[in-house]
């Protein structure tokens, strides 16, 4: 107690109620004084100025309290400044300090009511002081955890009633034949619907087979092979174009563009990218660069000239808001500049026209010229040459392919036509492909370097060149038309994929109906009697799932274009449906002879029983609702509803309406497990509440500790420093030594207590450490009382390690208060609660967390090594030497345990009911012997500690 | 015997890998991360192991008496090896902590 009241000022207030509480349970009970021997009158007295003596402490207490709030919150030691905050609130809502007068005027008449007044004070006192120490926070959620989890059982239980009662139902009203009725008719439609598609499907891979789809992709894959070859001949032959004349053709389409669209910035851009290409080929087609250079020159004029328009709008725009403003200008002056400005434009457009014209034909007869012979040496534009040659000679090769297709696809439309079906597309494609024979040959004569015929070109008599420009051109149309081919078949292609499509869509369907209709019939067999044996349902549970599983192959063949793979399995799922409707009409049957056997009278006798039934769930759920209400808890709006539902369902079966009854009964056991669930979330949030509680009480606890530990590290390095060496202890000193050691015992106490704590909620790693602290305190102690009461380096790096392991925890449960926080602001970044350990409890201290601290301790380790390898190198005296090794054992004792805690924790995860690996398990742990694949050959945990360093 | 020693233990770290980034998710097949966890959990396995072994092996006594200047080297040579391990053991377990956290806040479970 000395110790408390010497404490911090909070620990001070804390004492002094305690004292106060104390006080008064340890009162003599006035009655009986009163009613004793002795002096009655003196006793009396007494007792008055006791009693009254008390609430004057009380005021006083209150007001100190007060005085030390204020100081606490100036100092920011906010959470201690609340407590004694509330605990003032607790004192004045319960009126302590105004029941004096009337306390101290019943003991003087003796009254009876005085115990009973006694009493409730001394219990108020008592909840004052849990405020204060604060306990009741834990002790209320606790309490409300408790509560939760009846509400949560009785919900649980009221549900299971309402089903039985669900079951009684069903089984009162025949409602089972009804239900064979209604999976009858699923199983009747399901079945024609099936058939009705296998018919479609047959129909669908009947017409593939008649036109022959196969024959038809074969020929699309023609033409596109044929197209693809077509566009490398394209490319190839741009790329010639481009070591000729570069980005010419872009650039004066841009130009062309640009000159329509008559914006300076526009117009800029394209003498700028003209410029560029003229650079290019300056050398290569000095003619064009020329011809670019013109059309380039004319499009900056045209640019200044729009600039200076713009100018001269913009000046107009504001002569115009001048006006508006006062300023009279007169608007008719700028009539005429206008006319001449537009005619200035119409001129410079159409001189940039006839340039890009003369610019373009200049382009073309570039292409047209014979290519410079390649200069010796030149091999980039030798193989550009030689490449030419080889595109002129693949070009009639794919003419000739061409005319082959093209002769394919006019048989395929006559065939087809010959069976009735429309060849529109083969006609289309046979059109197009001969299109792309003819140009196809004309790209070939174009590029080949062989003499033409006279006259070939207008304006030429004789030309005996390859033709780039014709050539490239014939090649592009080429290929535009063999694209229009394989799109006109493609087209054709793609209809008939869409309709199996089609076809595989409804078979998935009809697939997913059959599920549905497999549930409905293990709920209408499910029930406490039901018509169908066990083989029955079996076999109609397994016909069910034979047919969906049918379904599903068919529904895949449909996806991949075969109608005709689809056949077998949709015949199978016909006969599976056919079976399980067997089966169902069977179980109709026999649900429907049960019916008639029953006695009407006893049913509806039956049906009243099962409505009282449904009233005494009613009033339990209501009983439980008022419960809920008092206990604040949340949830009402579900058991209200289920209520409701009840209360309908008991309706129903009062007017001997079984099958609505029974609809009623599912939606309140349907809101009972909504209850259910919302209570579940609730206890969650609780359970979160009471480990932040406990984790930020442990931490205070924690945070003392390392204070006190500091402290008596700090005291025993002064007194080693006072004693300046000597072995004897000075007498002076002796009291301060005998002081530490009783401080070192009074810390391993609380260590204790914590450990305790930290134990109990099943943490590997937060245990061992505060063991290791207990070890080193009762060392301490026990060298601090020897006969040469031990004050060196040796008890005071044990002291100083003391603190820092409490450093490292209190740092992980910083960190693990951290994240709940983050957790409760963002839920989404903070990740959710911990998992919960069998039972539904979430552990205090999550696996993140504890690796957390495993990877401290692990650091410690290394540290550890690296300062005794640094200090390896000094040593050469054998004693120390010695004494190097026995440090180095203790290390590997102490990485052992860092390892089995390890082991431990991923045990804890693996089997969260399991005592942890390193509590028992022979040929687990280790002399250190490992193999390879991690397995140690065997082990053993350290008996100590052994890492005193 | 060995063999089916292993084998219960690699299933128990699997278990556990699960375990660790996503409890609710055992029952299941083990996705990327989960793989990823297990090989590390492994490999801590292995490193802590290595270290005691190491550690432990270092405390020879009659031969530090009888070639002090020897067991020097080897002691030197064992702290090197020491070192090593346990820096990997460090950045294996931050690896698998840092794994745990993007799996909590993916919400791939606990």
């Amino acid at each position: 107690m000395e110790r408390v009241v010497k404490g911090s000022p909070v620990r001070r207030a804390t004492g002094a109620a305690l004292l106060l509480a104390l006080f008064f349970t340890h009162a003599p009970a006035p009655a009986m004084t009163a009613g004793g021997g002795g002096d009655g009158d003196g006793d009396r007295e007494r007792l008055l100025n006791d009693q009254a003596q008390v609430f004057d402490r009380l005021s006083s207490l209150r007001k100190r309290m007060e005085r030390l709030a204020a100081k606490l919150e100036q100092e920011g030691n906010t959470h201690k400044a609340e407590l004694l905050r509330k605990s003032i609130a607790e004192i004045d809502s319960r009126a302590l300090e105004a029941r004096k007068d009337d306390l101290l005027r019943k003991l003087k008449d003796s009254s009876l009511q005085t115990f009973e007044q006694q009493e409730k004070l001394l219990n108020d006192l008592s909840d004052v002081l849990k405020v204060l120490l604060d306990e009741r926070k834990l002790t209320d959620v606790d309490e409300k955890l408790k509560q939760l989890r009846e509400t949560r059982a009785d919900a649980r239980q009221l549900r299971f009633e309402e089903k039985r009662l669900r079951e009684k139902t069903e089984d009162a009203t025949g409602d089972e034949q009804k239900a064979f009725e209604r999976l009858e008719k699923t199983l009747s439609d399901l079945l024609e619907k099936q058939k009705k598609l296998e018919k479609e499907a047959a129909d669908e891979a009947k017409a593939a087979a008649t036109v022959g789809s196969r024959e038809s992709e074969e020929l699309e894959q023609r033409l596109d092979q044929l197209a693809q070859a077509q566009a490398g001949v394209v490319d190839a032959l741009e790329k010639q174009a481009r070591a000729r004349v570069g980005d010419a053709a872009q650039a004066l389409e841009q130009a062309a563009k640009a000159a329509r669209k008559g914006g300076p910035e526009e117009l800029r851009e394209a003498a700028r990218r003209l410029d560029e290409t003229r650079t290019e080929i300056e050398q290569k087609a000095p003619d064009l660069a020329d011809r670019l250079r013109q059309v380039e020159q004319s499009l900056v004029e045209a640019a200044d000239a729009a600039e200076g328009g713009k100018d001269a709008k913009d000046g107009k725009d504001a002569a115009k808001d001048g006006a508006k403003n006062g300023a009279k200008e007169p608007a008719k002056d700028s009539a005429e500049p206008d006319a001449a400005a537009r005619a200035d434009a119409d001129a410079r457009a159409k001189a940039v026209e006839a340039r890009l014209a003369e610019a373009k034909r200049a382009l073309e007869d570039a292409l047209r010229a014979a290519p410079k012979t390649p200069a010796p040496g030149d091999a980039a534009r030798a193989e550009l040459e030689k490449q030419l040659g080889d595109l002129a000679e693949t070009e009639p090769a794919l003419a000739e392919q061409a005319r082959q297709i093209a002769e394919a696809l006019r048989a395929r439309a006559e065939k087809k036509a010959a069976q009735g079906q429309a060849p529109a597309a083969e006609q289309e494609a046979a059109k197009a492909v001969d299109a792309a024979a003819q140009e196809l040959a004309k790209a070939g004569a174009e590029l080949a370097a062989e003499p033409k015929e006279a006259g070939a070109k207008p304006g030429e008599a004789r030309r005996d060149l390859p033709d780039l420009k014709d050539g490239l051109e014939a090649a592009r149309e080429a290929k535009k038309q063999l694209d229009a081919a394989r799109d006109a078949l493609a087209k054709a292609g793609e209809a008939a994929r869409e309709r199996q499509q089609g076809l595989a869509n409804r078979q998935d369907f009809l697939r997913g109906e059959t599920e549905k209709a497999r549930q409905d019939a293990k709920s209408a067999t499910e029930r406490l009697k039901s018509s169908l044996d066990a083989a029955g349902k079996k076999k109609l549970d397994e016909a069910l799932a034979q047919a969906g599983q049918e379904m599903r192959d068919a529904t895949q063949s449909l996806q991949r274009s075969d109608p005709e793979g689809a056949a077998g399995p949709q015949q199978k799922a016909e006969q599976s449906l056919e079976q399980a409707l067997q089966q169902v009409k069977d179980g109709k049957q026999k649900a429907g002879e049960n019916a008639r056997d029953k006695d009407p009278g006893a049913q509806q006798q039956q049906m009243k029983q099962l409505a009282e039934e449904q009233q005494k769930i009613e009033e339990k759920l209501r009983d439980l609702m008022q419960r809920m209400k008092d206990r604040q808890q949340k949830g009402q709006e579900q058991a209200d509803a289920g209520a409701r539902s009840m209360d309908r369902a008991k309706q129903q079966l009062d007017e001997q309406d079984g099958e609505q009854a029974q609809q009623s009964e599912r939606e309140a056991e349907k809101n009972l497990q909504e209850l259910e669930k919302k209570l579940d979330e609730e206890e969650t949030r609780y359970q979160n509440l009471r480990s932040e509680e406990i984790l930020f009480r442990i931490k205070e606890k924690l945070a003392d500790a390392r204070k006190r530990a500091l402290a008596l590290h700090d005291g025993i390095a002064q007194v080693d420093a006072d004693r300046a060496g000597a072995e004897a202890l000075p007498r002076r000193l002796r009291p301060k030594v005998q002081q530490f050691a009783d401080d070192a015992a009074a810390l391993k106490k609380d260590n204790d207590d914590i450990h305790d704590r930290v134990a109990k909620e099943g943490s590997p790693s937060f245990p061992w450490v505060l063991e290791k602290n207990s070890g080193d305190l009762d060392e301490i102690g026990t060298r601090l009382n020897s006969r040469e009461k031990e004050t060196g380096s040796f008890v005071q790096i044990l002291a100083s390690d003391v603190v820092g392991r409490y450093d490292r925890l209190l740092q992980a449960f910083d960190d693990e208060l951290k994240r709940r926080q983050q957790s409760k602001q963002d839920p989404g970044q903070g990740g959710p609660p911990p998992p919960q350990q069998p039972g539904g409890k979430s552990p205090l201290v999550p696996p993140v967390a504890e690796l957390l601290l495993l990877k401290h301790l692990e650091e410690d380790v290394l540290q550890d090594v690296r300062t005794f390898r640094a200090a390896t190198g000094e040593a050469s005296d054998p004693d120390l030497d010695e004494a190097r090794m026995k440090l180095l054992e203790r290390l590997g004792h102490r990485h052992t345990e860092l390892t089995n805690i390890f082991d431990a924790l991923v045990q804890q995860q693996t089997d969260p009911g399991a005592p942890g690996e390193g509590d028992a398990k022979d040929g687990e742990k280790g002399d250190g012997k490992t193999k390879d694949d991690g397995k140690p050959e065997e082990g053993g945990k350290p008996k100590d500690g052994g890492d005193k360093r | 015997m060995r063999a089916t020693k292993f084998r219960l233990l690699g299933a128990a770290f699997a278990l556990a890998a699960a375990a660790l980034l996503a409890p609710h998710a055992r029952a299941q097949g083990m996705d990327p991360d989960q793989e990823r966890a297990r090989q590390l959990i492994v490999r801590i396995r292995r490193s802590m192991r290595d270290v005691d072994s190491l550690l432990l092996s270092g405390v020879q006594p009659e031969k530090v008496e009888k070639q002090l200047v020897a067991n020097q080297e080897r002691i030197e040579e064992l702290l090197k090896q020491t070192e090593a391990k346990s820096q990997s053991v460090v950045a294996d377990i931050d690896e698998l902590i840092k794994l745990a956290k993007s799996r909590q806040q993916s919400g791939g479970g606990g």
